[in-house]
């Protein structure tokens, strides 16, 4: 029906429709999804969630006598320096030598979009060519070369809510879990989420530009343990779930307002990354997909009580508007759901992306290659 | 930002001559109510009071207090949340099981309502931006 293509000319030319998801949906009960496919030209999405595989390249430049750093760390945060002399992975849920789970890899990572600065310590062998042994200073982000981020799995496409049927409390990435099952949480921006609304990956892939901790970045790749699925519960309801991408952005365009650190209480840290995708209407199927609202998108309750691959399933399906209302019914009793990601920045974010599409500062890319889909699951033996 | 506090001074002989109260009063803009006093001048004694002011202004108001001898300890500590930091994420709304702290649904934002916490600090680990912390802990 549309291409990619005729969909920027249209932003070019100031004339394209855009909404956000939650927008969209109200159209869709409104007029249909055949009105609403012809009206809208591009649908934007959001996320802001703690997202652990993530961290960043940085380049300090060089330090006169020349030093091939084989050791680095930032306010005590060690960073990965088994790469060329002055480059460095920072990654952010890596903990500080010093204040533990306080601070990590995540923070620092915030203090330098912060424009603040932070302090370098590297070490080194020594050669012919790299005969300095060591360099203590503070770096910014504006004194250094390239700061990429690239985080090698964001965005999860789903991801299962979480309760504790133990008698502890337990603390975990998906936030503290009161004993006997006394809360639910969960981590999506259900309806609003990216890749949520495109589950068969139709336009995503390599080379799709996406707004990215307030910059505008890539996928670069599919994201570790990328496994989408669209499947059926016994009762024949439809979960879509597993996908995840790899992406990249240019750290110094980012902005605190969309990349936060996160301190896991009993956890670790981890990074709040701010994620948008906006959409182009190509067809009908797209927006039927793209308008499914938070009564048709569905996840799992798992026990976390249980840290094995196999942890038992709680309910097999509960919908995202059932999780935000509050409560949901688990095991013959009504427990206090929690979110873990933010909605209030989702919105902020697919508004924001909204603004920049109408406005033609943000034009949509075709992918240059899909993501690589037929990849199986794998354990680790040992 | 404005806070209330409990606190319990205990006065010693010569502390207890002091016109604390008036100084707190007139010098750090501090709001008063008496719940509970036993005092005798030149013997000493105790009072609880509920302090009303700025933030910066009762930790100052209480520092002078102890400089002059009286004894301070804050009765209940209180839970500040700093709006400007939290990313409303709702990570706290899980383990405040007092509904002290709750998402509002429809602005998907946070909001914190003092009446009903019972500062029991679960939210203060639980946050992921460090943006609830007990005062005077
Ligand atoms: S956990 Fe912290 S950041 Fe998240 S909503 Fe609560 S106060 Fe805000
Ligand atoms: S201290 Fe306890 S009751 Fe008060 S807001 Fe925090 S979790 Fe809720």
């Amino acid at each position: 029906m549309k291409t990619v293509q005729e969909i920027n000319e249209k932003i070019k030319s100031g004339t394209a429709v855009v909404m956000t998801a939650e927008e969209v949906i109200s159209l869709v009960r409104e007029q249909g999804v055949s009105e609403a496919a012809k009206k809208v030209d591009v649908v934007t999405t959001g996320t802001f969630s703690p997202m652990c595989s993530s961290g960043a390249f940085l380049n300090f430049g060089h330090a006169e006598p020349l030093i091939r750093m084989s050791s680095v760390s930032l306010n005590d945060v060690s960073c990965y320096a088994g790469l060329a002399a002055v480059d460095c992975y920072l990654g952010a849920t890596e903990l500080s030598a010093t204040k533990g789970m306080e601070y990590g890899g995540a923070n620092v990572i915030e203090e330098l979009i912060a424009g603040n600065r932070v302090h370098l310590k590297a070490r080194s062998y020594g050669t012919d060519c790299y005969p300095r042994l060591e360099i203590e200073t503070d770096v910014c982000l504006e004194d250094m070369n390239q700061c990429i981020m690239f985080n090698p799995r964001n965005a999860y496409q789903n991801y299962s809510a979480s309760s504790n049927t133990s008698e502890r409390i337990i603390r975990t990435y998906m936030g503290t879990l009161l004993p006997r099952c006394g809360n639910v949480t969960y981590a999506t921006a259900g309806e609003l989420s990216p890749l949520l609304k495109d589950p068969e990956l139709r336009t995503i892939g390599i080379g799709t530009r996406i707004f990215f901790g307030g910059a505008q970045g890539y996928v670069s790749w599919e994201g570790t343990q990328c496994f989408p699925s669209i499947t059926a519960d016994s009762e024949g309801y439809e979960h879509i779930g597993g996908a995840t991408i790899a992406v990249t952005g240019d750290m110094k365009k980012m902005s605190t307002e969309f990349i936060r650190a996160a301190r896991m209480d009993g956890y670790g840290i981890s990074l709040f990354v701010g994620i948008g995708i906006p959409y182009p209407v190509l067809d009908e199927d797209m927006m039927r997909r793209l308008s499914a609202s938070n009564e048709e998108l569905y996840t799992e309750v798992y026990d976390y009580s249980v840290p094995l691959r196999s942890r038992p399933v709680l309910r097999e399906r509960v919908s995202y508007a059932e999780l935000r209302s509050g409560s949901i019914e688990l095991l013959g009793k009504t427990v206090p759901t929690a979110p873990m990601s933010s909605l209030k920045k989702a919105r902020d974010i697919a508004a924001l992306l909204k603004k920049q599409v109408s406005e033609g500062s943000f034009l949509l890319s075709e992918r240059v290659a899909p993501l690589q889909l037929d990849t199986v699951k794998k354990g680790l033996k040992g | 930002m404005k806070r209330s506090v409990k606190v319990l001074l205990r006065f010693d002989q010569s502390s207890a001559s002091e016109p604390m109260i008036y100084y707190l009063a007139k010098d750090y803009d501090i709001v008063f109510s008496i719940l509970q006093a036993d005092i005798r001048p030149g013997e000493g004694g105790r009072t609880i009071l509920e302090l009303t002011g700025e933030e910066e202004d009762i930790r100052r108001g209480l520092e002078y207090a102890a400089s002059k001898g009286v004894s301070v300890k804050t009765l209940t500590k209180a839970i500040v949340w700093d709006e400007l930091s939290c990313v409303h994420c709702g990570t706290c709304t899980a383990v405040c099981t007092h509904q002290a702290l709750s998402m509002d649904p429809e602005t998907a934002m946070l909001s914190f309502n003092n009446e009903n916490c019972v500062v029991c600090e679960m939210c203060v680990s639980a946050c992921p931006t460090n943006s609830v912390r007990t005062d005077f802990a």
